[in-house]
């Protein structure tokens, strides 16, 4: 079954891509303007350029609305379920930007803002991608600028981040690429849309998309391949770990969930996936308890986005259209409120210090009432209570599982639930108790326009998306 | 309208914040002010039609619709006039954050109350934990944060079974806007297997926030813990949810289930209430004393709920809104007691009677109304539910029941004996009787308890008798 | 599976299975990045080579496509690892990951 590569020339091709290669391009421009402007111009205009960049690229995408395109020979294609995950992304590399008014030094900025819009279409390119060369070509180029941010800050912390991040990634990579190879070898094709039919070599086929998940479930940072996050998280500066918390798994998640909905062969996808659904059920127990001891917000935000992706993957446990809505909306809801945690730890973020352990957090409702009350509002919504989209979007997951004929992961999903509560609260209960430790004096960061921009943001979506849960239709992952 | 008594109180608890910290008289009449407008708002929209937007289509009905009727008036009512009674004694260190965290809790158990949607009374009844988490949190005895960690702890995994229980009734169902239907009007019988499980997760949330024995051990902490115009808020009507949720939520939708429940929550109950009974008698804590009692009044309503007996539901009716009348009472009183000698312990005080005749009287009041005295509230819900028993065939039940209550006199006299009788202690402060403001936050549920005891028949009508099986729906009036 | 050469295609399969666990066994049992880094290598490139075996399998050039992609790749992968070792053990004597912990997992 020989197949051809065709050229990229056509009118089609150029509209699927042309999301992806504004934020391709536009670090051109940033680097140019890096290199140009005086040093005291050159953050505010490189962070302006980025972000007219992404909000051009997202417009551009939203455009393309109802008109499925398809590039690279059939390798990427477009469609609501490509565009919802690539607004995903985009919003969420913006939200990273306005977190970014202190990423590396001044003469570092233009160098790190390219390298997050290069990793972010990467993620674009997961999105759509639709045969395994975009796939590896998106996630590699999405995890090798990543690794260079994570070793931006100054401190050892960064580096050794840098370095586990590097190494474990990389062999999760190897574990997905050979994973990729045997399927391949079990079905002649590297079109994902080949796969449904039946392989010819069932058990070659099993063995690479086992192998192939796993470079997934470590992507997503599911249990029982999470160890790394917390780490990483640590190390890496702020906006680096905003990002990927939520750019990254968004791109994962798109890949999984194209994979899981519409290249298995619907005889055995059940199958195969039931590994994929147990490890979802180990994330939100492991990611749970794990986030109880933690006592660094951005590891606390580490095991809690291993729980969080657990829930979303549970929605996917039927491979039912509504699950896929409910994950897309579960995603989003995420990015808001694990963004609007970050923003705040950004808020009380000095110049050497990020504000992420949780002395930082004693006494905040006495000292910035405001502060502390959306903090506890965006905790809330990370423990799914109400009224925060996290209720609701729980609530559509519990519902859609229960659906699925999977009620154990929703019996599951609650337990670590009631389990999370704890470590949420716990920061809450830092902020509001009287006299636990002595309150530092922290004035707020001087550049903190942005992220309180992006705070407030945050909060009115967490709370809007509570009582109009916006599960775009139209979202099935086509595969042509 | 109906929504107002809502979003009015939260909407001004948030809003309290902007008020200066130091300005605590402005705050404290603002909350008397919200609270008794909700008295009003509810006065007014009791038998309005009900108000309704559309929530989710999928994957079940559910709409934000509220409406105020049946039980549920009555327990707004209380709810008013308890948290206005308790604000106006208000005398606490950060009163401005307390009252907001009142008005908070005030609205979000407004909407327990009125949620005509199975899904807006899931949300209401986890957003009602939250404010009381706060103020354990923030105004701890000794920085004791253990018991805050109870009180979320237990209520919250009743929440989420109650959440999981609500997913799967919409899943089953279809959809969850059916408060105040009951089966044959408009909602249909569940099956057995999911039935069962539905009602088990109910059933769970329901006994853990009354509570009752054994899940009650959050409970004297909690309410020892709480500063006293809280507790009288919590006890008066939170610890109401739950048997409101068994009449008005259980008994209509899954009525074969209530009864195949029956005999283990007579059993339950009457241990509740043997246990609460006598534990009372031992306690040197006065606040633990009406904990006790709490728990075992709340047994006897539980059996009444259970009976499917209309004289016992109406004497239910009755008897949740006279021991919040009573128990709202008791705990300000208790409060201003604590106020004064700076002790609550029966052990270290004595002789108050003489010199604080005003304080006397007013505990005598709660306390006759409260071991059942004829022509008090009190009595009139005890008779009810007792000859309903009796009428339903359950002989040994209420001969049990009536061995608790007579222990009640015993424990209340005892309370009432320690305070006030005796020749008065030396070593406790010597303190000015009740003030004016203090009167006026007794004098109304003086008046409602006397009213409630010679003319309880409003109260005890609330519910309609539906059907041949008796199951009486006590919302159902309000369903239009 | 009748490919027209002399080596049956299997053996090729077998060999890059051999390499690739090669590749895993050394990021499990190395301590030296720099070997850690090469035994990745070694798993990307048993993949390639399974990737040309399967492409003469079933006359697909996708295969060997892929090969040169994840050759590029590889490439830029092992610079930016490089240079993230060489950062990171720039003041170190040994290079060993174990003196890397700061972090604790």
């Amino acid at each position: 079954m020989p197949s051809t590569l065709t050229i990229p020339w056509g009118n089609a091709d150029w509209n699927a891509i042309l999301p992806l290669g504004v934020v391709a391009l536009t670090p051109l421009l940033v680097i140019l303007a890096d290199l140009l402007l005086p040093r005291s111009l050159r953050r505010s205009v490189v962070l302006a350029l980025a972000a007219l960049g992404l909000i051009y690229a997202g417009f551009l995408a939203a455009r393309g609305w109802g008109h499925p395109y398809s590039a690279f020979g059939g390798g990427f294609v477009t469609g609501g379920f490509t565009i919802v995950f690539q607004e995903i992304v985009i919003a969420g590399a913006l939200f990273s930007l306005l977190l970014a008014t202190h990423l590396g030094r001044d003469d570092q900025a233009g160098g790190a803002v390219a390298l997050l819009l290069w990793s972010a279409s990467g993620a674009m390119l997961m999105a759509g991608a639709a045969n395994l060369m975009t796939i590896f070509l998106g996630l590699e180029l999405l995890s090798l600028a990543l690794y260079c941010l994570c070793g931006l800050a100054a401190r050892p912390s960064a580096r050794e981040a840098a370095l586990k991040y590097l190494i474990l990634s990389s062999t999760a990579s190897g574990f997905m690429l050979y994973g990729m190879a045997l399927l391949f070898g079990a079905t002649g094709s590297v079109q994902l849309s080949a796969f449904a039919a039946p392989a010819a070599s069932p058990m070659l086929f099993t063995l690479g998309s086992g192998l192939f998940l796993i470079g997934f479930v470590f992507k997503l940072s599911l249990a029982p391949f999470h160890i790394w996050t917390p780490d990483v998280y640590e190390g890496a500066p702020l906006p680096v770990t905003a990002f990927m918390s939520v750019v990254t798994k968004a791109g994962a998640l798109a890949v999984l969930a194209r994979f899981a909905y519409a290249a298995l062969p619907q005889a055995n996808a059940q199958a195969i996936l039931v590994p994929l659904w147990i490890v979802a059920a180990l994330s939100m127990i492991v990611g749970n308890v794990g986030a109880l001891a933690q006592t660094d917000v951005k590891r606390l935000l580490a095991y809690s986005g291993t729980a969080q992706l657990g829930y979303v993957v549970a929605a996917l446990a039927g491979t039912t259209s509504l699950g896929l809505r409910y994950a897309i909306f579960y995603l989003v809801a995420y990015m808001f409120m694990n963004l609007g945690a970050f923003a705040v730890v950004a808020l009380l973020s000095r110049e050497h210090e990020e504000g992420s352990h949780l002395s930082a957090y004693a006494g905040l409702g006495y000292r910035q009432p405001v502060l502390a009350a959306l903090m506890t509002f965006f905790l809330l919504a990370l423990a799914g209570l109400p009224p925060t989209a996290g209720f609701t979007g729980k609530l559509l997951i519990l519902a859609s599982s229960v659906d699925a004929g999977y009620a154990w992961l929703a019996v599951i999903l609650i337990v670590g639930t009631a389990i999370s509560a704890y470590a949420y609260l716990k920061i809450v209960l830092a902020m509001y108790a009287r006299g636990a430790g002595a309150p530092l004096q922290r004035a707020l960061h001087p550049a903190s326009a942005l992220p309180w921009l992006g705070v407030a943001i945050c909060a009115i979506a967490t709370f809007v998306l509570t009582f109009y849960p916006l599960a775009p239709s139209d979202v099935l992952p086509l595969v042509k | 309208m109906i929504a107002a008594l809502v979003v009015l109180p939260i909407a001004a608890g948030l809003a309290l914040y902007l008020v200066p910290r130091s300005a605590e008289l402005t705050a404290k009449w603002l909350g008397v002010l919200v609270a008794f407008a909700c008295f009003v708002i509810a006065v007014l929209g009791n038998g309005q039609p009900d108000e309704s937007l559309r929530w989710l289509q999928r994957p079940f009905t559910a709409n934000l619709h509220v409406g105020l009727g049946g039980l549920g008036y009555w327990i707004v009512l209380l709810l008013a006039l308890s948290t206005c009674c308790a604000l106006v004694a208000l005398r606490i260190p950060r009163q401005r954050d307390f009252v907001a965290q009142m008005l908070l809790l005030l609205g979000a158990m407004s909407g327990v109350f009125v949620a005509r949607d199975l899904l807006v009374f899931a949300l209401f009844w986890d957003l009602m934990l939250i404010p009381v988490f706060l103020m354990l949190v923030a105004w701890a005895p000794r920085r004791n944060t253990a018991t805050a960690w109870r009180y979320l702890v237990y209520n919250l995994s009743g929440g989420l079974a109650l959440l999981l229980a609500t997913a799967a009734y919409g899943v089953v169902e279809g959809s969850t806007d059916v408060i105040g239907l009951s089966v044959g009007h408009g909602a249909t019988a569940i099956g057995a297997v999911w039935g069962t499980w539905i009602f088990a997760g109910y059933a769970f949330g329901f006994l853990v926030k009354t509570p009752v024995w054994p899940f009650h051990t959050w409970m004297p902490d909690t309410y020892a813990d709480l500063p006293p115009p809280a507790v009288a808020v919590v006890s008066a009507v939170q610890s109401k949810a739950g048997l409101y949720g068994f009449l008005v939520v259980t008994a209509p939708l899954l009525p074969d289930q209530m009864r195949a429940a029956t005999t283990l929550m007579f059993v339950l109950g009457l241990v509740g209430l043997v246990y609460g009974a006598l534990v009372a008698l031992v306690q040197d804590d006065a606040k633990r004393i009406v904990a006790y009692s709490s728990l075992s009044h709340l047994g006897l309503i539980l059996l009444a709920a259970f009976s499917g007996n209309p004289v016992a539901l109406a004497g239910a009716a009755v008897y949740i809104v006279a021991h919040g009348l009573f128990s709202a009472g008791l705990f300000i009183v208790l409060g201003q007691v604590e106020e004064r000698e700076e002790t609550r312990l029966l052990s270290r005080l004595g002789g108050l009677g003489e010199i604080e005749p005003k304080l006397a009287g007013a505990l005598h009041i709660m306390v006759l109304a409260a071991l059942g005295l004829p022509g008090l509230c009190g009595f009139a819900g005890e008779i009810l539910i007792l000859t309903g028993l009796y009428q339903a065939g359950a002989v040994w039940p209420t001969a049990i029941a009536l061995v608790p209550i007579i222990l009640a006199a015993a424990y209340m006299l005892r309370l009432f004996q320690h305070f006030m009788h005796g020749p008065p202690r030396e070593d406790i402060p010597q303190r000015p009787d009740l003030r004016p403001v203090e009167l006026l936050a007794l004098a109304p549920l003086v008046v409602a308890i006397v009213l409630l005891g010679v003319y309880p028949g409003p109260v005890a009508n609330s519910g309609v008798v539906a059907g041949p099986n008796a199951v009486v729906s006590l919302a159902i009036g309000a369903r239009r | 599976m009748n490919a027209p050469m002399d080596v049956d295609v299997s053996y090729y399969i077998v060999l890059s299975t051999v390499i690739f666990f090669i590749g895993v066994g050394g990021v499990i049992l190395r301590r030296n990045p720099l070997i850690m880094l090469m035994a990745i290598e070694l798993m990307f490139n048993a993949a390639n080579l399974a990737l040309i075996a399967f492409a003469r399998v079933w006359i697909n050039n996708a295969g060997q496509i892929f090969a040169f992609l994840v050759i590029t790749v590889a490439a830029s992968e092992a610079a930016i690892g490089l240079a993230i070792v060489v950062v990171v053990f720039r003041r170190a004597k040994n290079v060993d990951v174990d003196e890397v912990a700061g972090l604790r997992g």
